[in-house]
């Protein structure tokens, strides 16, 4: 009886350690999954030659239609600024120099800013953050 | 052999600075929140009564932590301490220095500011690029892009907490701590918070930036060499070169040596920028 009874216990008890390890598991894996992006609304109008600087973007019209660039620095993650003296981006921790259409120019960074996607609705632009 | 003995007042003063770094911090903590660094840091200065004093208060007691740290191992080098301690408490004690310069750049990380913003972010790359374990440390102590400041402050609160106790317990003895030493290191923080102000920098969208001062000579090599060379491999050498005065005294000296030279000369070119 003594047995059978430590047997349950010992069943009981793998089966809530089987399924705290698998719980821990999913949010384990879910943890890693891509998180869906964030999506920023831009209601401010473009105009040629204007950048318009959000805290993560900048935002200006091309011949091509409206760009976004993250302001993350492809280096070290640092905020990139706009030089309005050279008119280019620059990080202004390590320096690295981009262009107005994000190619790099100069600097450790190695790399162009990332581009952003930019879908047209009704009430302005929507900035996708990755 | 004879030994050339530590200077009393100045071992004294970093334990007194510590521990005055660890008062004023529980202070500056409580209104605090790691959520809204920024806005609560402004809001410390500008709001809360004396507030502005609390944290000029911890911000120098920190920093004189630091320097006093640097200084009190240099002569632990000169007065020969290795020879006197088994291997496992040079290595402790040796440990400890990164641990007190950890600190004090986790402090401003948690500040918010544009300083803060962008060393948090450098640090999370630079745990990110060491390999195999860069990820793991990365998501202990900093992970400032999906968490804010969080595991910063955290880090800086343990580590404050960790280093100063054991180092109180096995070290230097908190309770030989005397009062005369708090006061008078007490005094001279209160006197520099008076007078100074603790540096915060708001968001100005400037086109360069500096780091921490103990900080400009890594953030100067960053700019030449990989992140993983400049930013990890070359910091590690002075602690390299601590723990390897147990074995082999006068390589590590030279080792140090060098490596003094070349970062005071980074340091130098990065604060003329």
């Amino acid at each position: 009886m003594a047995g059978k009874n430590r047997r349950s216990f010992l069943k009981l008890m793998a089966g809530i350690f089987l399924g705290g390890l698998g719980i821990l598991g999913t949010y384990s894996a879910l943890h890693f999954l891509p998180r869906p992006p964030r999506k920023i609304l831009v209601k401010e109008k473009l105009e040629p030659n204007k950048i318009i600087i959000g805290p993560e973007y900048f935002l200006r019209l091309t011949s091509s239609g409206p760009l976004a660039l993250s302001r993350t620095c492809p280096h070290l993650g640092c905020l990139v600024t706009y030089n309005p003296i050279k008119n280019e981006f620059v990080c202004p921790c390590h320096q690295s120099r981009f262009s107005l259409e994000g190619k790099y120019l100069a600097g450790p960074a190695k790399k162009d800013l990332t581009k952003l996607k930019v879908i047209k609705s009704s009430g302005g632009l929507i900035i996708e953050i990755p | 052999m004879r030994f050339r003995k530590l200077n009393p007042w100045l071992s004294w003063g970093l334990a007194a600075t510590f521990f005055l770094a660890i008062l004023s911090g529980l202070v500056v903590s409580y209104p605090y929140h790691e959520e809204h660094p920024l806005i609560t840091t402004v809001g410390l200065e500008t709001v809360v009564p004396f507030g502005g004093f609390f944290r000029a208060f911890h911000y120098f007691s920190g920093q004189l932590t630091l320097l006093l740290t640097l200084w009190h191992t240099m002569e632990a080098i000169l007065c020969r301490y290795e020879r006197r301690r088994p291997w496992w408490a040079w290595t402790t004690l040796v440990l400890c220095v990164p641990g007190v310069l950890f600190i004090l750049f986790t402090g401003y990380i948690i500040r918010g500011d544009e300083t803060g913003y962008a060393a948090g972010h450098i640090a999370e790359h630079l745990a990110q690029s060491i390999p195999l374990i860069g990820g793991a440390i990365d998501h202990l102590f900093f992970l400032v892009t999906k968490d804010g400041v969080h595991r910063a402050w955290l880090a800086h609160v343990y580590f404050s907490g960790v280093i100063f106790f054991l180092a109180g317990l096995f070290h230097f003895r908190l309770r030989a701590l005397r009062s005369v030493d708090i006061a008078a290191w007490g005094s001279f923080c209160a006197l520099l918070a008076l007078i100074l102000p603790a540096s915060l920098e708001t968001y100005t969208e400037a086109t360069l930036i500096k780091g921490p001062w103990f900080f400009l000579g890594v953030q100067e090599l960053l700019r030449y060499l990989p992140p993983l060379i400049a930013g990890v491999l070359f910091p590690s050498v002075p602690a390299l070169a601590l723990l390897g005065f147990y074995w082999w005294p006068r390589a590590s000296a030279w080792a140090l040596g060098l490596w003094l030279a070349v970062y005071s000369l980074l340091t130098t070119v990065g604060a003329l920028r």
